[in-house]
């Protein structure tokens, strides 16, 4: 188990010191008080003592029980401090993390699995730290009291122990009954809820309707909820039987303390007093050992999942030192030689054995059917995926070494399927540039893009929120969605752009105005156009055909349709929608 | 949405009917477990008399009731709490507030829900119901130590008058203490879960499998992670702020907690001094002192946890006031027309009309496609056509009949439609197409379905799908195929296409295109599209802006008009 990335950043001793002090405090007062207790209590029974011994005792009990609040109190705001700060730091952290973690990582099940068992970081944390300090107060209590209860009669004290030890085996048993009680009955219920969202939550609600399929589905989630009962049932009964006999057993043990206690008191070791004193410290004893089989659990459970965690912080980053390429460096080449590609686990290739050459100030455009591999393409060519054969070049270096700062120097993106942001709408548009763009620039872009959304009408203007909290929810549309993401990637001065189907979400009038757009904004850049609609990139100055995976041709337009009979069919195909007969 | 709030009487009753036999048993076991406070105060103070005599009868007597005692207070925490609570009221509860969800749900009628925050309305009160019956608890339960309390008190104060005066004191720093965490609770509520919500969204940008691509080739993790820190940090602040605050309210309450603690045996400590009870009697009252600042203890965190609680289960009882539908049962499939007179329909909380005064009227068996831009209200006039919306204004009429009065049920009995946001059902394949029309069980035109858009045969009825329970992912395009094969399984005379080619390889749209007019043969139906190279197929085009019907008539018809339909027409084939 690796702790290192813990222990190295997150353990802070000035933290834990003065905690666990406090806890040492706690723990003591109640066994210092057996004796002082008992005094009191002769003090009062008997007439020999005087008044004042009386009264001094009595404060002096008073004191100490003060003392303990007042700990108490500091030691409770000292944990909540500490998970204040923490889950600050540790849940940043591993934000950052997140954030560093290599492209291709992101991409896989496993980042999103760790990223959520992460979640409860913070809580593992202060899980430790305060059962480290409830720990701490419990053994201290009943180390002590033992110690004490010894003094008085040695035999006394170890029956005390052995039913202690008795309580705890039972405890542990309980526990181990019980161990991931609630995981299990998660797991059960997962069917049963996501039945459940079936016949409540909104987005089912249509299908719901016009599919009637209530029923059926309500006899499944009966099932389903009649089978985790059973389950439930089952180990309720095991936890039953044990929680009972320690019931029985901590009765006992009351009736074996006084016993205990009536021989060194009827032998005269002790005074009626102390006896009454050690009573309800032993009594008081059961309780501290029920909690410290509690506390040793969450301890050992939270550094066990905390172990698990660190499988995340292991995860690989990106290259943080690549090539320090000066921002204002011309493109000269970009070149795929041989290049072939595989998922992890899968059995196919993606791409295999590409070569070709882009020309800088050039317009490409990429077509092909749908798992032809396009988009692998494109993220080979922004260096997000490293080639398992061949090499992927710009200027001669390779694109996977590329610092995510260079990379934002050299590439602007547009994909299909581009995230929505939850920043302002400048921020959102300015996301590749070195600072926030100006007023003016905005204004001006918005205009040629027809992007005019309700949202621009707020008092915040271009600083307007597009969070997507309910009650500031107006949002953009998606198709003012991916307009937002096309000025984003025309703003940016990176010299190299690549729009992966950008228009998806535009109905073809608006398409026509941004096609106008791209024209003119992205005349000096070298551009890869990717689109399903032949139409739209026909005029490039040189379009690229994939097929399965190959590159099966490479030229302009009509040279295509004269010699790439897959390109002619794909091109005649959607022709043929628009010929009016 | 509605925020008026429902009172603790209203929902507890609410709550306490729906298991009576659970809360019956509760009560049953927190008087007995009063008894049990009783019984071993007296019999603590019955082994204190006999204890100087050694190891007597009477001693071993009362020893066992002190033992009896002490079982029987396990019957509450441990028997109901523990073990009848966890293991069987709970579930049995959540499942009958769960199916008054389901009905619920059943009954709202779908433009509600379109709200941009219906979604999280709804999970509120999805999740609120986890609270219902530990609120129903609190309360008992309050009244239940209440009636311990008093049975201590009474015992006690027999011994010594004084002793009922002081009891109070225990309780009081706790309950103060709970009324203010209760009241920084609510304060910071707001802003806290604004915080937080907030954090949600920007830790969901930096690790959304979109996003990655994205943030990599961009400035943006840098950036929602600085908003992110600040908005952790203003967070942070209150709660610090809090933990401050409670801090001096507990070191300002410390002596009054001290007297709860150690009041009692202090002050017994003086009256034994003083003479005024024995030995027995002190250990008695210091035994039901502690024993009554616990029950205290405990009743002032029952109130204290009140007031979260009410807040909490609010979310629940508000979802009952979301408007239903209702209607009769007759039946209504449409025999020769479609109609809508004058139909507006605006979103909840939109000012615009997203349909504006639209009539139009369909007859069976022709296939209608309908074309605009984004938010012209394509998907909105199917919704009302299907009787999924209830317009604004206006009627839709099946054969001359207003349908708003006709159950849902019966209305959508012989309808069909692929929604553009149709359901990725975390079932198995053939259930994905089944859930169609779970009546009809038809394996073989499931099976044929399933073959039709896997011809591998590596998939068939019984495989399982989507991640979250260990099932294949398909590709949006399989998911779209699979969809379109539940709304064609189920039999039907009007059926809805909604961008039923969204998500499929548009270089393949034109073999799908054909296909479904061939399926639409017999049928009414709507086709929804961008695609106009796909409408010219259809008897007849709607085509919509803003709302309204501006064109209508067929292919060759609108394109002779030379308006907007033409225009949309020529942009899209020009680049041909």
């Amino acid at each position: 188990m690796n702790l290192q990335w813990y222990r190295t950043s997150y353990l802070s001793w000035r933290e834990y010191v003065p905690y666990l002090l406090s806890a040492l405090i706690i723990g003591a007062i109640p066994a210092v008080s057996i004796r002082l207790r008992g005094e009191l209590i002769d003090a009062a029974a008997g007439t020999a003592t005087g008044a004042h011994v009386f009264f001094a005792l009595l404060v002096a009990v008073i004191g100490l029980a003060l003392l303990q609040v007042v700990c108490g109190a500091v030691s409770q705001r000292m944990a909540e401090r500490h998970q204040i700060r923490q889950s600050a730091r540790l849940e940043a952290a591993r934000l950052e993390k997140a954030a560093k973690v290599s492209y291709p990582v992101t991409e896989t099940e496993r980042f999103h699995s760790l990223w959520q068992r992460t979640e409860d970081v913070s809580d593992l944390d202060s899980g430790i730290f305060c059962s480290l300090g409830d720990l701490t107060q419990l053994a201290v209590r009943v180390g002590l009291s033992l110690a004490v209860l010894w003094t008085m009669d040695a035999w006394t004290a170890l029956g005390i122990l052995l039913l202690l030890a008795a309580g705890v085996f039972l405890n542990r048993k309980l526990a181990q009954q019980t161990e991931g009680f609630w995981v299990r009955y998660r797991e059960n219920m997962r069917r049963t809820d996501y039945l459940s969202s079936l016949l409540m939550q909104r987005e089912f609600a249509a299908e719901r309707k016009l599919f009637s399929f209530d029923d059926e589905i309500t006899r499944r989630y009966q099932s389903s909820f009649a089978q985790a009962r059973r389950e439930n049932a089952r180990l309720g009964q095991g936890r039953f039987r044990i929680e009972t006999l320690m019931q029985f057993l901590f009765a006992g043990y009351s009736v074996v303390v006084v016993v205990l206690l009536l021989r060194p008191l009827l032998g005269g070791k002790i005074t009626i007093g102390l006896f009454t004193s050690a009573f309800y410290a032993a009594v008081g004893l059961e309780e501290s050992c029920k909690q410290i089989y509690a506390a040793v659990l969450d301890l050992l459970t939270a550094v066990r999942q905390l172990g698990n965690l660190s499988a995340f912080w292991a995860l690989e980053e990106e290259p943080t030192a690549g090539e320090n390429r000066t921002a204002g460096e011309e493109i000269r080449s970009i070149e795929f030689r041989d290049v072939s590609f595989t998922y992890p686990g899968s059995a196919k290739s993606v791409l295999e054995h590409v070569s070709f050459r882009l020309e800088p100030g050039k317009h490409y455009a990429l077509v092909g059917e749908n798992g032809s591999g396009k988009s692998t393409l494109v993220k080979l060519l922004i260096g997000l995926y490293r080639p398992d054969g061949g090499e992927v070049l710009v200027n001669g270096r390779s694109t996977y070494l590329l610092s995510p700062e260079v990379r934002r120097k050299l590439y602007a993106v547009v994909f299909q399927d581009f995230y929505r942001f939850p920043l302002t709408i400048r921020e959102n548009v300015s996301l590749g540039l070195d600072s926030p763009a100006a007023d003016a620039t905005l204004q001006d872009l918005f205009a040629r893009l027809d992007f005019h959304p309700k949202t621009l009408d707020r008092p915040a203007g271009l600083d307007s929120d597009l969070m997507p909290l309910y009650e500031t929810g107006a949002g953009l549309s998606g198709g003012e969605w991916q307009k937002l993401a096309v000025a984003r990637c025309v703003l940016s001065p990176a010299p190299i752009t690549v729009l992966d189907e950008p228009n998806a979400a535009l109905d073809p009038m608006a398409e026509a105005t941004v096609y106008a757009a791209y024209r003119e904004l992205l005349k000096e850049k070298t551009t890869l156009f990717i689109s399903h609609r032949l139409g739209s990139v026909r005029l490039s100055d040189e379009i690229l055909v994939l097929q399965d995976g190959a590159l099966i041709a490479m030229a302009p337009h009509e040279q295509l349709l004269r010699e790439c009979p897959h390109y002619a069919a794909l091109y005649e195909t959607q022709k043929g929608l628009y010929r009016a007969d | 949405m509605q925020t008026e709030t429902i009172t603790a009487p209203k929902a507890l009753a609410y709550i306490y009917r729906s298991a009576p036999g659970s809360y019956a048993l509760m009560a049953l076991m927190g008087l007995l477990n009063g008894c049990a406070s009783v019984l071993s105060v007296w019999a603590t103070e019955q082994v204190f008399t006999h204890i100087q005599a050694g190891y007597t009868r009477d001693l071993f007597a009362s020893l066992a009731v002190y033992a009896a005692a002490f079982v029987l207070s396990g019957a509450y925490s441990i028997w109901y709490i523990r073990y009848h609570v966890q293991f069987f009221a709970i579930l049995n509860f959540e499942e009958t507030t769960r199916q008054k969800l389901h009905g619920k749900s059943r009954r709202i009628s779908n433009e509600v829900l379109e709200t941009p925050w219906a979604y999280a309305f709804i999970r509120q009160a999805y999740s609120s119901r986890q609270n219902l019956f530990r609120y129903g608890q609190i309360y008992l339960e309050a009244v239940l130590t209440a009636v311990q309390a008093a049975m201590v008190g009474v015992y006690v104060s027999a011994l010594h008058p004084l002793f009922l005066l002081l009891l109070p004191l225990s309780a009081v720093p706790t309950l103060l203490e709970l009324l203010y965490d209760a009241r920084l609770w609510k304060k910071g509520y707001e802003a806290v879960s604004r915080c937080q919500r907030e954090e949600a969204e920007y830790e969901k940008a930096v690790t959304d499998s979109t996003a990655c691509k994205e943030s990599r080739l961009t400035g943006a993790n840098d950036l929602l992670i600085a908003k992110w820190k600040a908005s952790r940090s203003r967070r942070n602040a209150i709660e610090d702020g809090k933990s401050r605050k409670k801090l001096l309210l507990k070191l300002l309450l410390s002596g009054l907690e001290c007297a709860g603690g150690i009041g009692g045996l202090a002050v017994s400590a003086v009256l034994l001094h003083s003479g005024a009870i024995d030995l027995p009697a002190f250990t008695a009252s210091v035994a039901a002192y502690t024993s009554l600042s616990g029950i205290l203890w405990g009743l002032s965190h029952t109130v204290g946890n009140a007031v979260q609680f009410g807040q909490m289960v609010q979310p629940y009882f508000r979802y009952w006031n979301m408007p239903e539908r209702g209607g009769t049962s007759e039946d209504c499939s449409f025999n020769e027309t479609i109609t809508l007179r004058d139909v507006s329909f605006a979103y909840p909380n939109q000012e615009e009309n997203a349909l504006d005064g639209v009539s139009v009227t369909i007859k069976r068996g022709e296939v209608v496609a309908v074309v605009g831009e984004n938010g012209a209200g394509k998907s909105t006039l199917v919704n009302v056509l299907l009787g999924l919306f209830q317009p604004s204004s206006g009627t839709v009429l099946y054969d001359g009949r207003d349908i708003s009065t006709i159950q849902e049920a019966v209305l959508h009995r012989r309808q069909s439609a692929l929604s553009q946001t149709f359901c990725r059902y975390q079932l198995s394949v053939g259930d994905n197409i089944a859930i169609g029309d779970f009546s009809k069980g038809d394996g073989t035109e499931i099976d044929t379905a399933i073959h039709g858009i896997f011809p591998e045969g590596e998939i068939d009825r019984d495989t399982p799908l989507g991640k979250e329970f260990g099932g294949r992912e398909l590709s949006g395009g399989q998911w779209q195929q699979l969809s379109c094969a539940r709304s064609f399984y189920k039999d039907s005379d009007f059926i809805v296409l909604d961008e039923p080619t969204s998500a499929i390889d548009p270089l393949r749209e034109k073999a799908l295109y054909d296909a479904f007019f061939r399926e639409l043969q017999g049928k009414t139906g709507v086709i929804v599209t961008h695609r106009l190279g796909a409408v010219s197929l259809a008897d007849r085009i709607l085509v919509l802006r803003q709302g309204k019907i501006v064109e209508d008539g067929t292919h060759a018809q609108l394109l002779a008009a030379g308006g907007l339909y033409a225009s949309l027409w020529n942009t899209q084939a020009s680049a041909y």
